[in-house]
């Protein structure tokens, strides 16, 4: 069932959210071949316009998501959705997918076809294509990341799909709360009062689990490198105390800080914390009015 | 057989009880009238049945088992609301139902749509209300299911698909399955049930066959509801 | 192709065009329907459904109108075309094979009897409960005896000429 779920979401999500990117791709297309006509003020408004796109496809992409969650569940379209022959967290799980996808599509498209305009833009050899290569090595290894590099681009990558997830995790779980029966009353405001709620805690959680939670990054300013990386079991108000009072008693800065990592450590874990708790609440608390 | 087994529900919408301390017991092979002034509780009824509303307090079995995926799989729902999406087409809602529902006859469903003289590649959004309910109707009865929850199925629609649904629904009847018809125009609709349950404001002030009460009462179905409920209009 | 008349309420097979032609001209006078349209508000809401389809069929059979050997019409059908409850229908049936005038052949359906006898006591018994429901009537309206006997000699007159 949940393929078929998973089909179906697509089906009525394919119907306008491609549009978006094509709109990108089209403006795009306008900037690189106006630019090969030397038509000077088309070319760079639509270049202005295809950046915005870049970035606002994504925001229109994950308004469009969660509006879809919003209204496939909680609309008149409920009553459709909830008499399906299916377990209620399927629900969740398979419009998490999909609007992961297409938020994730989105990033993808904007970076390409940024990217792909820069390329056209700029580059106008394979030399300076590898120039551009040699140049990014080059700094990296300045700052000690090329030991890094692959974890290095990992983690962003991770990191950004993630922060996907959890702006979607984030956002569902205010829409389902926001809609339960006791919240009724307050309409549209229920699932906005719970966003607010859970924006702060999360905040509030954060900020905690970096500032007192032993567990960061050591970032030492050395002689012959200019960054030096350690992971220790510090945590990060200790140090920065530590960099005040020294400041105050010398007068001189320190050659350290230590960035606490426990919240990232932690953020998969509320993430899939708050997403069953969302599938528990679709599941035992239904109440589609 | 009960089919459906209903024990002390209580359903309270804030301080309001909508449904108070309500026993029943459904067998299958019957169609059944569910009666009652608006926004006594019928609705409140079918959606707990149907499995949209789990804030409850009591027991609801169908087919043994509270309202879960597998009731769902047995039983069609017909709301009185539209809840197709603008966009869907019949032949998206018959993909869809096709797809989730194995005792889905599309074919079945394909001819009800000629019957009702619908267009299948015309989007929801362009067809009028009438035309809406008839497809969600089609939806439901072109499942083989074991209930058939129907609230309000002719409201707002003209004298003539008035008369095609009752049509439908007695065409429909099987003796292994239980169709529960809510609605408040009894007089067009009486003849066709085997018993009735008048749900007065949460409460089930009676539950009966309609040839006792027309036997013991000597009145109709429409007349005794009128009496029972002191309406002046039953529309 | 299977027609039946709406006022016989029997359904008659058409194999060939003779039975059409056959079941034309029996039916001329009646509404001579195809399969599927129905017949809608023909019971009284205020007395028992299926005490009324019994009366409905008794009379049809008593009058001759629906023939011994007849097909019944499916449950189904029944209940489709008079709008009405299938067990209704059911249970009318049943009272039907219990005073004789219907009988069920387990894998064909239901027939109408051939027992002439059992029609015939079927109909005065019909036409019992009908004089006494009128003499009754007349009796409510303050008519005699002699009164009401001469009224219907005198509307019959007038009927014939």
């Amino acid at each position: 069932m949940f393929d078929k779920l998973v089909k179906h979401e697509f089906r009525a999500t394919a119907r306008i959210i491609p549009f978006i990117y094509l709109v990108t791709i089209f403006l795009a297309l306008v900037h690189v071949i106006t630019s090969k006509l030397n038509l000077g003020v088309v070319s760079k408004v639509s270049l202005v316009l295809m950046v915005m796109m870049c970035f606002a496809q994504v925001a229109i992409a994950f308004v469009l998501v969660i509006w879809r969650y919003y209204k496939n569940l909680y609309s008149p379209e409920g009553y459709l959705t909830h008499t399906l022959p299916v377990h209620p967290s399927q629900l969740l799980w398979s419009k998490l997918l999909v609007g992961f996808v297409w938020t994730a599509l989105s990033y993808l498209v904007g970076a390409v076809v940024f990217a792909g305009v820069m390329m056209a833009d700029f580059v106008k050899s394979a030399d300076q294509l590898a120039e551009i290569f040699k140049t990014y090595h080059a700094f990296l290894a300045q700052t000690g990341l090329d030991k890094y590099e692959a974890a290095m681009w990992a983690f962003v990558i991770i990191m950004m799909l993630l922060s996907i997830v959890l702006l979607l995790t984030e956002a569902y779980f205010a829409i389902t709360v926001g809609n339960l029966s006791k919240l009724h009353s307050l309409g549209i405001g229920g699932p906005i009062l719970v966003y607010f709620a859970e924006y702060i805690s999360l905040q509030i959680v954060g900020t905690v689990a970096i500032m007192f939670v032993p567990l960061g990054i050591k970032i030492t300013t050395t002689g012959d490198k200019l960054l030096e990386f350690k992971l220790v079991t510090q945590n990060m108000f200790s140090q920065l105390s530590t960099n005040f009072s020294a400041a105050g008693a010398s007068g001189a800065g320190s050659d350290s800080g230590i960035i606490g990592i426990a919240y990232y450590i932690l953020i998969p874990f509320i993430m899939v914390g708050l997403l069953l708790w969302t599938a528990r609440i679709i599941t035992r608390h239904t109440s589609i009015k | 057989m009960s089919i459906i087994e209903i024990q002390n529900l209580n359903k309270k919408f804030g301080s309001n009880a909508v449904l108070n301390d309500l026993s029943l017991n459904l067998e299958a092979g019957k169609i059944i009238g569910l009666l009652g002034p608006n926004g006594c509780g019928k609705s409140t009824l079918l959606k707990i049945m149907a499995g949209l509303t789990s804030d409850y307090e009591g027991t609801v079995l169908l087919d043994g088992r509270s309202p879960d995926m597998r009731t769902k799989a047995i039983s069609s729902y017909l709301p009185e609301k539209t809840y197709l999406s603008g966009w869907m087409r019949p032949v998206d809602a018959f993909d869809i139902f096709a797809d989730f529902y194995t005792d889905f006859d599309r074919v079945k469903a394909m001819e009800m749509l000629k019957q009702f003289r619908l267009e299948e590649k015309m989007p929801t959004k362009n067809m009028s209300k009438g035309m809406q309910e008839k497809l969600q109707l089609i939806l439901v009865m072109a499942r083989k299911s074991k209930i058939y929850l129907l609230d309000e199925p002719m409201g707002g629609v003209d004298p003539a698909t008035r008369s095609a649904i009752l049509d439908v629904t007695l065409k429909q009847y099987s003796e292994d399955a239980l169709m529960i018809f809510a609605t408040h125009l009894i007089a067009d609709v009486e003849k066709i049930f085997d018993s009735v349950i008048f749900l007065g404001f949460g409460e089930l002030k009676l539950f009966e066959e309609v040839d006792v009460i027309r036997e013991k009462y000597g009145k109709s179905v429409d007349e005794l509801f009128r009496e029972v409920f002191a309406c002046s209009i039953s529309l | 192709m299977q027609y039946y008349c709406i006022k016989c309420a029997v359904q008659r097979y058409s194999n060939t065009i003779f039975d059409r032609i056959w079941i034309i001209y029996l039916c001329l006078a009646h509404d001579f329907q195809k399969k599927g349209d129905t017949v809608e508000n023909y019971f009284d809401a205020n007395t028992p459904i299926y005490l009324q389809l019994v009366k409905l069929f008794t009379i049809r059979i008593a009058g001759g109108e629906w023939n011994p050997g007849d097909r019944v019409m499916s449950v189904r059908d029944l209940a489709v075309m008079f709008k009405v409850n299938p067990n209704t229908v059911q249970r009318a049936l049943a009272e039907l094979e219990r005073d004789g005038l219907v009988y069920t052949e387990r894998t064909s359906g239901r027939f109408i009897t051939g027992e002439k006898d059992k029609i015939l006591e079927a109909r005065s018994r019909l036409a019992d409960q009908e004089i006494a429901e009128f003499v009754k009537q007349m009796r409510q309206l303050g008519y005699s005896r002699e009164q009401w006997l001469a009224l219907v000699e005198e509307t019959m007159k007038k009927e014939n000429t």
